[in-house]
């Protein structure tokens, strides 16, 4: 059978339920159930069979799908955290967009699977890309509040930068081995396997919410808490932890890949630690937590362990997934997130409880899974080097001080001004979806007994380290005293990180400000010259044609008026003046002439009658003028 | 010898051409008349057109005498025993003389004259003679005839009794109706009373000052629009 | 006595005679301008006669002729005078108006 329907199934199944619209919460979370325990039954079936597909796009496209161990693992834990979390938001999250919501989470889980069955870097990139525009389209949810669809691009933009990546690899891979194959990715020399290598690792950071990605997953927990769980938590900031770890084997032949690698989470987990320790907002210490994690397993990657990455990341996200939900339980219990208002425990205590199990993971104690696999991190570190161990150590000590925060400020005990709320009782559909998570957590405490560790390890088909027990030790002291430290804080600070110093370090160390300041303005500065580049200079042509026409057309009509129409008008005048001339001067001359030449001849005619005197002498000198006349004509013809 | 004879006739003859119409006396214009006749009859002579030259001579001298005759009846003052110029239009006809003989001379003297002279010692009278009783003998009877028709032309115009009775006794012509107005034009008072009635035109200045010529129009009156 | 000179007599009598026919009041005055002016023409034509003719015979029948008409044009013309006085008293040009409009 095909491996695509992995994917495919929950992607057309959440299209259609997101375009169903919103309809009753039973209807959608049966809906959610029904869609990803099918999707979870057919990745046991895939794990278990081995299927694999491809598909033949072009003469020189080909995409492929295919299980290795770690994708096995790692397919049947995505349908597994997503069935739980999705039937909790069709129960928990508000009704209206609810059916997008439900469906655009199925649809999400499609991606994910795809990101993770995917056997060659185009269909990684395919499936890479849309659980980007799902993480937008979620982040952006509640999209009536403009800082959310901030919030959302925020986040979108920043893992496209990082993706930038991921798409220089894929045209590294294919310039230099002409196809797509992971296989291709050992076979590479040289600047070509630079590229590719570090690619990869640049988008995983992204992906991951790493320094200097960071930011991108604080703004993301914008979105309702279920997209924060499942998303942000479990599934798609793992898929960078994921990728690194199932390429490692070819990645590590890149120079300095490892330890950059170890670097970047190493930098990240302490980083994030930290921050966790100052933060007040209950989601934000969370998404801190959840980059200082993945810190952990790109150490582990680095250090050349991708199945301690993966169980780690197995485990990790079954235990911050009820913690996010519960964290949105708190939330809209009492309307904020602000950890020092919370202390909810006497006010919900099962989900206080069920907070507990996940929290005792997230602080890594011994008896939890959470505990195991960040030993096995501690172990893989040693392998690289003391001092990374003795760092990852630390980061475990801050990772129990914020857990211990955490779970004392949002589910502790109420204080004076805070037991007499009221505060509404989550009901038990909410609660399930907790639970069916908090049992998962709690199923892999199994993990602390080495049949299993070796079981689970030859699954994943990579070895487990060895470490020392003194590293061993003096981690499990570290931890101790993290415990210590933040029930400490508890007491005595409770409302760390709500103002003053804290509060600004808290946002990740001033890294946003710096993003802002050394990346945002040069670049909106940079598009802005462009727009102004591309309106004044490249448009100016255009532009200039246009005024030039519209000028001209203004002249055109300017001169229309004044010469054309002012030659009509003086025609115009002129041929007034005429008629007024005409009438008085011209029917004077018109009749003037007539009745001057009647007049004229009158007048000859009265005078020519005086010339008949009677006189013949007078007839006689008429006669003689005449003879001189005749005779000077006649002598001048002659 | 010749030359100076003609140019001595001709002189005369031209200024007694001119006396004829300078002199008060109407008989001495005749007679002045008489002479440029006489004058010219000679320079015909002195030409060698002998008949014509005697017979100018003899016409003339009769002519004058009927004319001076005429004169007596006529004229008011024959005599001339008082100083008078009856002329009429005196520059035109100053005017009018000056530019014929201007004009005549020109035409002379712009002429190229043909030159054959008489053959001297020809007997141009025999050869007149000769011609007017044989080629030109139409010519000389049609004058004769032309001559007869005139005589009896004049006894005619000027006998007494006229058409309608005596012709000094005004006699008119009788009317369409019996006793009627007599037909014809109605005869105006112009010329009537005599010589000089109404006639304004007789100039009793001296003579040489011209005389305007608007008798006639004065004697009617002024017109209408001229009175104020 | 070029035919010239004699031409130009003649033109000048010419002249005269045409003075006095236009200007002479009296009748008789008007007849003897007329006169003078035949005489004129006599002259000129006597003159052509004697020197361009050759003493040609039918030269002079021109200037009896002129002789002639001259006869006829006084007799006539007296006779005239003499009709027009009897019926109209008139002795001067300027009494026959009736021809004026």
């Amino acid at each position: 059978m095909t491996l695509w329907l992995l994917p495919l199934l929950p992607f057309i199944a959440g299209i259609t339920i997101a375009t169903m619209g919103d309809r009753s919460r039973a209807w959608l979370g049966t809906l959610a159930i029904v869609v990803l325990g099918a999707t979870l039954t057919l990745a046991l079936l895939a794990a278990a069979q081995g299927w694999s597909a491809t598909l033949i796009w072009s003469d020189t496209i080909r995409l492929s799908a295919e299980f290795m161990p770690i994708s096995a693992a790692v397919a049947v834990m995505v349908p597994a955290v997503a069935l739980a979390v999705t039937f909790h938001a069709t129960q928990h999250e508000e009704t209206r967009g609810l059916g997008r919501l439900t469906g655009l989470l199925i649809v999400f889980t499609g991606a994910m699977e795809l990101v993770v069955v995917a056997n060659d870097l185009l269909t990684l990139l395919i499936g890479w890309e849309l659980i980007g525009a799902c993480s937008w389209a979620l982040i952006s949810h509640k999209w009536r509040e403009i800082e959310n669809t901030h919030s959302g691009l925020y986040a979108f933009v920043m893992t496209r930068f990082g993706e930038l990546g991921l798409f220089a690899a894929v045209m590294a891979l294919f310039a230099a081995t002409g196809s797509f194959d992971y296989a291709g990715i050992a076979t590479l020399q040289g600047p070509l396997q630079w590229i590719v290598a570090y690619g990869i690792l640049l988008s995983a950071a992204s992906k991951a919410g790493q320094v200097p990605f960071a930011p991108w997953l604080f703004r993301a927990m914008a979105g309702p808490s279920s997209v924060s769980a499942l998303l942000h938590a479990a599934t798609l900031v793992a898929a960078g932890a994921y990728i690194l770890a199932r390429l490692q084997p070819s990645l590590t032949l890149a120079p300095g890949f490892g330890a950059t690698t170890i670097a970047i989470g190493l930098a990240t987990a302490l980083a994030g630690g930290v921050i966790g320790v100052l933060q007040n907002h209950a989601k934000r210490l969370l998404a801190a937590s959840t980059s200082a994690q993945l810190g952990f397993m790109f150490v582990a990657v680095g250090a050349g362990y991708p199945g301690v990455a993966a169980l780690h990341l197995i485990v990790h996200a079954t235990f911050k997934a009820p913690l996010f939900l519960s964290a949105g339980l708190a939330g809209s219990a009492i309307g904020s997130y602000r950890l020092d208002q919370m202390r909810l425990g006497q006010a919900m205590p099962f989900i206080a409880g069920l907070a507990a199990l996940a929290t005792v993971g997230l602080a890594g104690l011994p008896v939890t899974g959470g505990g195991w696999s960040k030993e096995e991190v501690v172990k893989a570190a040693e392998h690289a080097g003391f001092w990374l161990a003795l760092a990852v150590m630390i980061g475990g000590g801050l990772s129990a001080a914020y857990a211990t925060r955490f779970q004392l400020l949002a589910f502790g005990r109420c204080d004076e001004d805070n037991c007499d709320r009221e505060v509404s009782v989550p009901s038990w559909p909410e609660t399930l979806g907790i639970a069916i998570l908090a049992v998962m957590t709690l199923a892999l405490t199994m993990l602390w007994f080495s049949p299993v560790a070796d079981a689970a390890a030859a699954t994943l088909g990579s070895l487990l380290p060895k470490g020392t027990a003194l590293a061993f030790s003096l981690s499990l002291a570290f931890v101790a005293t993290g415990v210590a430290g933040g029930v400490y804080l508890v007491r005595h600070y409770p409302a760390l990180g709500a103002t003053g110093a804290a509060a600004a370090a808290s946002d990740w160390l001033g890294l946003p400000t710096l993003i802002t300041v050394a990346v945002v303005r040069p670049v909106d500065a940079l598009a802005r010259a462009a727009a102004w580049a591309d309106d004044h200079v490249i448009d100016a042509g255009p532009r200039g044609v246009a005024v030039l026409g519209r000028r001209g057309s203004t002249f055109i009509a300017a001169a229309d008026n004044q010469v054309v129409d002012q030659g009509i008008r003086w025609t115009a005048v002129f041929g007034d003046w005429l008629a007024r001339v005409s009438d008085r001067f011209g029917e004077a001359v018109s009749d003037g002439i007539p009745e001057g030449t009647a007049r004229l001849t009158g007048m000859i005619g009265h005078d020519l009658r005086r010339l008949q005197t009677g006189f013949s002498h007078r007839y006689y000198a008429y006669i003689i003028g005449g003879v001189f006349v005749v005779v000077a004509i006649l002598a001048a013809g002659a | 010898m010749t030359d100076i004879a003609f140019y001595a006739l001709s002189a005369l003859a031209i200024w007694s051409g001119w006396r004829v119409f300078r002199v008060d006396s109407m008989i001495r214009a005749t007679f002045a008349l008489m002479v440029s006749f006489i004058c010219v009859g000679g320079i015909a002579l002195l030409m060698s057109a002998d008949y014509i030259g005697i017979a100018t001579v003899f016409m003339m001298a009769v002519e004058m005498m009927v004319m001076g005759l005429f004169m007596v009846m006529f004229m008011m003052n024959p005599a001339g025993l008082n100083p008078m110029q009856m002329v009429h239009q005196h520059r035109f006809s100053i005017g009018a003389g000056i530019a014929a003989f201007i004009g005549l001379t020109v035409a002379v003297l712009a002429t190229n004259l043909p030159n054959n002279p008489l053959p001297a010692g020809r007997d141009t009278l025999h050869d007149l003679g000769v011609e007017l009783l044989g080629g030109s003998m139409l010519i000389f009877e049609t004058a004769g005839v032309t001559l007869l028709a005139t005589m009896v032309g004049a006894v005619v115009l000027s006998s007494r009794p006229g058409r309608f009775g005596d012709s000094d006794a005004g006699a008119v012509p009788p009317g369409l109706q019996p006793g009627g107005q007599p037909a014809g034009r109605k005869v105006e008072k112009s010329g009537g009373h005599g010589g000089h009635g109404g006639d304004s035109s007789y100039d009793m200045n001296m003579k040489g000052a011209p005389k305007s010529d608007d008798a006639p129009h004065k004697r009617h009156g002024k017109m209408p629009e001229e009175e104020s | 006595m070029t035919l010239t000179a004699i031409l130009v007599v003649a033109a000048a009598l010419f002249g005269i005679g045409l003075f006095g026919a236009l200007s002479q009041k009296s009748f008789v005055m008007l007849m003897m301008g007329l006169e003078l002016m035949l005489n004129g023409t006599l002259l000129a034509a006597v003159g052509f006669w004697a020197f361009t003719l050759e003493g040609a015979p039918k030269g002079q029948l021109l200037a009896i002729l002129v002789m002639a008409v001259m006869a006829v044009e006084l007799v006539i013309g007296f006779a005239l005078v003499v009709a027009v006085y009897r019926k109209r008293q008139a002795d001067v040009v300027e009494s026959l108006g009736t021809l004026k409009q």
